[in-house]
């Protein structure tokens, strides 16, 4: 905004007196908080496979943020010497529009993450737990998780790992090893196929005993699991990072290893890939060459152990690779396609979005094919896997159970009952409570309609209206009847309520849950903003049959005050002009969000922006600002134009003209500044003026440097489990 | 007095700021009455569910004011005595 620049470019004025309540009320102020980044965090800038920036701030390995170029820019700024005010000023500068939520947001991401210099504290929580404690949770640092997925970690071993790369590194991740490697795995399952074929038996007895090759077998299975964590290891040490903690876990009762290597989330999108592909390319080279051993010794011990090694290893890394759980196939398919939660989206289009698109005949887009399908084939192999773990347990435990519960005797009995308990127990109430709460919805879905038409009381609704700045002017009776009118509508997760593009004459009011809006760009979705309580959207088809500027998603179930056009502007007709106001109300919304500089600022922000600003009529020849008076407002042009004048010595200098949408004076949002020009009225035109104190008390209303993180904070964590290489 | 969220009657007034609110939009907030030094350490006494209105919002942190410093006294120069 160079264009406005010349209008502000005065020294500071000595600063005038400030008496002690305007020092305590910058204190006080949110606004004024100066946030400060610490020194020793890890920035990583890289670009996407589609060239787009993909910015990572780490507390490695503690916590990784995903920031926007934007937030980028913005969070280096943040040095300790500006307020947020300051930042939001700059932001506007930068890129032409008001971040309010956006500057806000991420300094309260900042914050909470813990990535500021002064960690939040919350005095009243701390005196709260300390008038009323709550019971000692007893810290149990030996496991993580519970039930079907307990880990039991081994922290600090990310020297270990250092060094078991120092060791074996340099051989490993040379070219001729990696080709070895390659021909290797080709050949030993070209082998291992020819030995299938040949009637090679993976269960065949060792030394005469089945039992003993069960115990091969199983050892086996170990091992290559232990190869494969190894391998994601190493390749992420490979790469210079972190492997903070490792170690054993019961995935499902089913011991494994793990190894976290969420440190990767720092290195762009190619080896990403290559440490998932690390575990299972270890797993087909040790699976080859077992193979080709196999085949070499014959039929005698070393050949059958070969062999089951090779049976092990091929079985677990290809299921390894298989894209519809959350392993290592998924997780390459995922970065390569760069769809974060891809599973998440697929499985909650086929829940909902994809039946109602089908049944009113509406052609799914490509990447609505892709999540239908994908998602499809998710969820009937995730099912699938259920009926499979109940075949692997019983194939498992029937040979030791049934023998048990045959054999005379009480002891025998109560071991059986207990190892099939161990189990049984933990899957059936896990499997249960999902069952049981399948059934309970489907009995309580009539009622639960029923209810819904009601359940939004009137004093909420009343609540929920009165929070909106446009209905500000109209009175108790009139809002009564406005609640009255309004229609309550439930949403469940990952439905779409509206999309872009689309014509809708009803109005929404979120009273219940949160939702993202999105906004299509070049043929992809992208989530311009988030929605929480008391946030609203298409109230353009309160104006004219408004088409919709994007696509609002229920990120969570949903419950929506739903106002029909007609119905609405019907409850305003009276004797008294309510209808106009809200009307002109509206109508000038839309004449700020059509200006660029409020390209960012959500409806809700807007709302309350449109209420704090003036606006302030002139004529050809009104004086708006003159020159050396001090500065305290910030202009907008609303219609109309000016000119500005710049006073040197004895002579006076037309130095620019302002038109609808341009601006002047941002600089006065932030200290007291004499004017350095004269604007005044070209002909009869408006201004929009935004005080000081009003943009403050703006700033105040975003910023939540005590709140919790979940919402602002949902889009902007990357996924640390997934990076997680767990088997 | 009337409720500063629904305009009904007022119940009380907030700890915090003052405004009237009634019982129905009354919420409560932990407050310090006192705080004493003792032994060392800082003692108080607090209330757990004082009456709060919702709307204000009681800066959790405790926030500077080395303004309100009194001016350190001009040291007296030898030529005063």
């Amino acid at each position: 905004m160079a264009s406005n620049s010349a209008v502000e470019l005065a020294p500071p004025a000595a600063p005038a007196a400030i008496s002690v309540w305007d020092r305590v009320a910058d204190r006080a102020s949110q606004g004024d908080y100066r946030p400060s980044l610490r020194q020793d965090l890890t920035w990583a800038r890289m670009k996407t496979r589609h060239g787009q920036p993909n910015i990572m701030l780490a507390d490695r390995p503690r916590k990784y943020l995903r920031l926007s170029s934007r937030d980028d820019q913005i969070a280096q700024l943040m040095d300790g010497s500006r307020r947020v005010s300051d930042l939001v000023v700059e932001y506007f500068r930068r890129f032409g529009s008001f971040g309010f939520r956006q500057v806000t947001d991420l300094v309260t991401l900042l914050r909470q993450a813990g990535f500021l210099t002064d960690p939040p504290r919350d005095i009243y929580k701390e005196l709260g737990e300390r008038l009323n404690p709550s019971p000692p949770v007893r810290e149990r640092r030996w496991v993580e998780g519970s039930g079907l997925r307990m880990k039991f970690p081994v922290r600090g071993i990310d020297g270990l790992v250092t060094r078991y790369h120092d060791a074996v590194g340099r051989f490993v991740y040379t070219p001729v090893f990696l080709w070895s490697g390659a021909l290797v795995a080709s050949f030993g399952l070209l082998t291992f196929v020819r030995l299938l074929i040949l009637g090679r038996d993976p269960f065949a007895p060792i030394a005469g005993s089945g039992l003993l090759a069960i115990v091969v077998l199983v050892i086996a299975y170990y091992f290559v699991i232990f190869v494969h964590e190894s391998a994601h290891a190493l390749t992420c040490k490979h790469y210079g990072r972190m492997v903070p903690k490792g170690g054993f876990m019961l995935y499902y009762l089913m011991p494994a290893f793990y190894v976290d290597v969420t440190d990767a989330w720092l290195e762009p999108w190619r080896h990403r890939i290559m440490i998932f592909w690390a575990g299972p390319f270890s797993g087909f080279i040790l699976a080859g060459a077992s193979a080709l051993g196999a085949s070499a010794f014959g039929t005698g011990l070393i050949g059958t152990v070969l062999f089951k090694l090779a049976v092990a290893a091929y079985l677990m890394n290809l299921l390894n690779m298989m894209p519809l759980l959350l392993w290592d196939g998924y997780w390459i398919l995922e970065q390569w396609l760069e769809i974060p939660d891809l599973r998440q989206k697929a499985l909650a289009f086929i829940k909902g979005p994809l039946w109602s698109r089908l049944w009113s005949r509406k052609r799914l887009t490509g990447r609505e094919t892709f999540f239908a399908v994908f998602g499809l084939l998710s969820g009937g192999y995730s099912f699938g896997s259920i009926f499979l773990a109940y075949l692997y347990w019983r194939h498992r435990l029937g040979p030791i159970v049934s023998p048990l519960w045959l054999t005379p005797g009480l002891l025998g009995k109560v071991i059986a009952v207990g190892l099939v308990g161990a189990i049984g127990v933990p899957l059936g109430i896990r499997y249960g409570r999902r069952l049981w709460g399948y059934r309970t919805a489907v009995r309580n879905a009539p009622a639960a309609a029923r209810k819904a038409l009601f359940t939004i009381r009137m004093s909420d609704r009343l609540r929920l209206l009165e929070g909106l700045a446009f209905l500000k002017s109209l009175p108790q009776k009139s809002l009564e009847r406005l609640a009255g009118s309004a229609k309550v509508r439930e949403i469940p997760a990952g439905a779409t309520v509206v999309r872009q593009g689309e014509r809708g004459d009803e109005f929404f009011i979120l009273a219940a849950g949160q939702a993202a809006v999105l906004v299509r760009d070049q043929s992809e979705d992208r989530i311009v903003g988030e929605m929480t309580v008391g946030d609203f959207f298409g109230e353009r088809a309160l104006l004219k049959s408004g088409v919709r500027e994007g696509t609002v998603k229920a990120q969570t179930p949903l419950r929506l005050l739903v106002f029909q056009s007609k119905a609405f502007w019907n409850e305003l007709v009276g004797p008294v002009a309510w209808e106009s106001r809200v009307r002109g109300a509206l109508e000038e919304r839309e004449r700020l969000r059509a200006l660029p500089m409020f390209a960012d600022t959500g409806s809700r922000q807007l709302d309350l922006l449109a209420v704090k600003l003036q606006v302030q009529n002139f004529a050809a020849g009104d004086v708006i600002v003159k020159q050396g008076d001090p500065g305290d407002a910030f202009y907008i042009v609303r219609e109309g134009s000016l000119e500005v004048l710049v006073r040197k010595e004895r002579s006076r200098r037309r130095v620019r003209t302002l038109k609808t949408g341009d601006f002047f004076g941002e600089i006065a949002l932030l200290m007291d500044v004499p004017r350095i020009a004269t604007v005044q009225g070209l002909d009869e035109g408006s201004v929009w003026r935004l005080e000081r104190q009003d943009f403050r008390d703006l700033l105040g209303r975003y910023l939540d440097l005590e709140g919790q993180i979940a919402g602002v904070a949902a889009s902007r964590l990357p996924h640390g489990h997934s990076m997680g290489g767990t088997n | 007095m009337q409720c500063w969220i629904c305009a009904s009657p007022a119940n009380g007034t907030c700890r915090f700021c003052g405004r009237a609110v009634c019982r129905e939009d009354a919420k409560t907030h932990p407050f310090v009455l006192e705080v004493y030094p003792s032994d060392g350490n800082l003692y108080g006494l607090a209330v757990e569910d004082a009456l709060h209105c919702g709307v204000c919002k009681p800066r959790p942190e405790p926030v500077l004011m080395d303004f309100l410093a009194a001016p350190k006294a001009p040291k007296p120069r030898k030529s005063d005595k």
